[in-house]
């Protein structure tokens, strides 16, 4: 049964006929062709499928889309916006994070929603904020290496939350 | 074409309406457990879920709770009352919570992970009646209760009342679990949880604790009531009478925590399934009992 979800999406107005079965993450990539998040798991425990539902890190595959109406949806796209890459970004190419790469547009969503809520976080910390983001090439450390040169400040400011 | 029609009451009265007037209902807030069972069903793929057939998703009415104003946690007679729609990272930053029901916030600290956490709410975690439920032990020891409400009224429901099987609730169809209330925290307790690793996993065992140390445990070194909850080793969570009744007046020594651990193991009824065994989910409840009881003391120094 069809009905319209009006939500923002990356900051813009969005309007899309969806069917109420549908989850977000079956809307961003299958009707308006956002291929950024991934559909790993489709059960919430991968975190391929990781974007920003008002301010917050949430798991595309476990949110209905049809009570996503009126939220602000901010997916990997979101993080330039500007044009230029996030901190989380360029660190990421530095340490070699990626190896596949399927998780990372998860990690990365994970990670900034993280850092822009925290103040000095831990290692522990960090580690604990990204437990529902796994990588099956396990690169663990570099992940965890990169986020924590961006959040002892090496890449310049992070944009706040909300922002 | 899908058969399932999603509702966004704007308010409780709108919601409680809709609840009277709609077949087959099936309600969510955050979503984290009724959305993944819904997809699996729908793809033919996993357990089945009451409500949903395996082909395929039948006539099916959602209503979304989180849109209906449910979103408070407030103070009120001793008690912290909290909404349905309430989330678990809302509950873990809320500075009432934190001071006030510290049991709580440890087992909520263990749930799921930081993303999960960040939609799944403690209504939902209670309704989904899971025996494995992460929060359920804390709510059993500390007694809390839910609310209930439909259009011809509330009921009041002690939590160990309101989950009656896996999967079981009290809750009519016409009826939303509205609030939970939970008694303000004035003993010392813990919360210990086996996973096979540190976030993101269901609890092969679970269990938690409350020690009253008011006065006893400090001028006579015995331990006032005591009150021991197990979860994911029933088909409900299991208050430990026995172990409870050995404890009361006992001085807090690590001989009288085994022997409460070995009413504990007594009291639980496991079964094997995909996480563990009932074998090791039985010894684990002597250990986890044991180690709960001097964690709960530990904070109490």
């Amino acid at each position: 049964m069809g009905q319209i979800l009006t939500f923002k999406l990356n900051g813009a107005d969005t309007e899309v006929l969806i069917n109420g079965d549908e989850t977000l993450l079956d809307v961003l990539r299958g009707r308006l062709s956002i291929t950024s998040l991934k559909c790993g798991c489709n059960h919430g425990d991968c975190g391929a499928c990781t974007i920003h539902l008002n301010g917050r890190a949430a798991k595309a595959c476990t949110v209905l889309a049809a009570t996503a109406t009126g939220a602000r949806v901010n997916t990997l796209e979101s993080l330039f916006l500007g044009g230029d890459l996030h901190p989380l970004q360029k660190a990421f190419i530095d340490f070699n994070a990626p190896q596949c790469g399927y998780c990372t547009p998860g990690m990365l969503m994970a990670a900034s929603a993280f850092l822009s809520s925290a103040e000095n976080p831990s290692e522990p910390e960090i580690r604990e904020a990204l437990g529902g983001n796994l990588c099956r090439c396990t690169g663990y450390n570099q992940y965890i290496e990169a986020i924590m040169a961006v959040a002892e400040g090496n890449y310049g400011p992070l944009p706040k939350r909300g922002a | 074409m899908s058969g399932v029609s999603v509702h966004t009451p704007g308010s409780l009265a709108e919601l409680l309406n809709l609840l009277a007037n709609l077949p087959n209902v099936s309600i969510v807030a955050g979503g984290s457990d009724l959305v993944p069972r819904m997809t699996r069903n729908k793809n033919n793929t996993g357990m089945a879920f009451p409500g949903f057939g395996r082909e395929g998703l039948p006539e099916k009415n959602i209503v979304y709770i989180g849109s209906a104003g449910l979103n408070d946690i407030r103070e009120s007679d001793g008690n912290i009352i909290i909404g349905a729609a309430v989330t678990i990272t809302e509950l873990l930053e809320s500075a009432l919570v934190r001071a006030k029901s510290p049991l709580l916030v440890e087992a909520l600290s263990e749930m799921a992970g930081l993303t999960i956490r960040n939609t799944a709410t403690l209504g939902g975690n209670i309704s989904n009646a899971s025996p494995a439920g992460d929060s359920l032990p804390a709510l059993y020891v500390l007694g809390a209760s839910v609310v209930t409400a439909s259009v011809n009224g509330s009921r009041n429901h002690r939590i160990d009342d309101y989950i009656s099987g896996p999967g079981k609730t009290a809750r009519n169809a016409d009826e939303v679990l509205k609030e939970i209330i939970v008694p303000i925290q004035k003993q010392k307790g813990a919360f210990i949880k086996m996973g096979r690793r540190k976030t993101e996993t269901l609890s092969i065992i679970n269990a938690a604790v409350l020690i009253d140390v008011q006065d006893d445990v400090i001028t006579n070194n015995e331990l006032g009531s005591v009150r021991i909850a197990i979860g994911a080793a029933g088909p409900t969570v299991i208050r430990c009478l026995a172990a409870e009744d050995f404890l009361c007046g006992k001085e807090p020594t690590e001989e009288n925590f085994e022997i409460a651990g070995t009413y504990a193991a007594e009291a639980v009824s496991p079964i094997d399934d995909v996480r563990s065994t009932a074998w090791y989910r039985k010894r684990m409840a002597s250990v986890i009992t044991k180690r709960a009881l001097a964690k709960a003391l530990q904070s109490a120094e």
